[in-house]
């Protein structure tokens, strides 16, 4: 009897043990929202994006956006037409941009309690086949069994090939515009 | 004279109300992207065969369904519902995919479309703005995208 019980305590054990492993890491979400502001003198112009894909793993602290370029919408439609050119974003070449981070602190952030944890990211922005290095921090907020990430990120568009040097365009787009990116997992 | 003058008049008239049309014209067309409800299909397909289309070459499906200016083709897909959800913006997603395959094509409405409570199987039409393909850091298949999306 006492063997008995001592086996079904090592099994319950076992079994804990084992849920704790199976406990989600990595999460893959299509909540996700990405914008794009440029402000000059003459003009901000913002554009959305709310079908990237976004995935994050809590124990390796990877944080992958991908993002149709396609999908910004602009309020006017010249300035996608423009946008989407081959002399702006090439967007039928390139049609994906990709953001490819690690958090450097992953101890900070704590996936099993609730709170808003401060992450510092690092790791490689692609956008219109050019990839350059990007060191930001990015907001994470777990509620149950919610997570959110979100961060904002500062581009010089020239580090993606995307100059004007004369035209309505080197007036009105900013050298260096902010992208905002979301996700609800 | 007088008749001249009123010819004059009537002709600077015309040309004013012709030239405030162009106006018109050129600026809905520059401000308002067009209208792919009522603009027709540049293919129909279905969903499984697109998805095939892209994951056999990625880069000859993009030259064939993108355009330059990111008005891309107009496509009709017909396929089996898989799921219905919301996006971050609050619009209804349709995923179209078969059972077993990969990847599907997500269909995004402007407006709430007018769905049966269990639908099976559903004609699409939208503009496409992504193909589907294996991401290697998502380590997962990504869907098709078409936006702008109406019920056929």
């Amino acid at each position: 009897m006492k063997n008995k019980k001592s086996i079904l305590a090592l099994a319950m054990v076992f079994l804990a043990g084992l849920s704790f492993n199976l406990k989600q890491e990595n999460y893959t979400s299509k909540t996700t929202h990405v914008k794009f502001t440029s402000v000059t003198d003459i003009e901000t112009i913002e554009a959305n994006n709310y079908k990237s894909t976004a995935s994050i793993n809590s124990s390796t602290g990877d944080i992958v956006f991908s993002v149709p370029m396609q999908s910004f919408e602009f309020p006017i439609s010249l300035m996608q037409k423009h946008y989407n050119s081959k002399n702006f974003l090439n967007t039928k070449k390139y049609p994906k941009a990709k953001l490819v981070a690690n958090i450097t602190n992953l101890s900070d952030v704590d996936f099993e309690t609730d709170g808003t944890y401060n992450a510092n990211i690092e790791g490689k922005m692609t956008i219109k086949g050019k990839t350059n290095d990007v060191k930001e921090t990015a907001a994470i907020v777990v509620s149950g069994e919610a997570i959110s990430v979100s961060s904002s990120l500062d581009l010089s568009l020239a580090d993606y090939g995307v100059t004007f040097k004369k035209g309505k365009p080197s007036k009105n787009i900013a050298k260096d515009v902010t992208v905002i990116v979301e996700a609800k997992f | 004279m007088k008749a001249l003058k009123i010819n004059s008049v009537n002709i600077i008239s015309s040309i004013a109300i012709l030239l405030a049309i162009a106006l018109s014209l050129f600026l809905y067309k520059i401000t308002n992207r067009r209208n792919v409800e009522r603009s027709a299909s540049d293919y129909s397909i279905s969903s499984q065969n697109l998805v095939k289309e892209f994951l056999n070459d990625y880069e000859a499906s993009n030259q064939k369904y993108l355009a330059d200016n990111g008005e891309s083709s107009i496509l009709t897909i017909t396929g089996k519902v898989h799921s219905i959800a919301k996006d971050g913006d609050g619009k209804t997603v349709v995923l179209l995919k078969e059972k077993g395959e990969e990847a599907g094509v997500s269909c995004t409405f402007d407006s709430e479309p007018e769905l049966s409570e269990n639908p099976d199987k559903l004609a699409i039409k939208g503009e496409i703005h992504l193909g589907a393909q294996f991401d290697k850091d998502l380590k997962a298949y990504e869907d098709a995208i078409l936006e702008h999306c109406t019920l056929e």
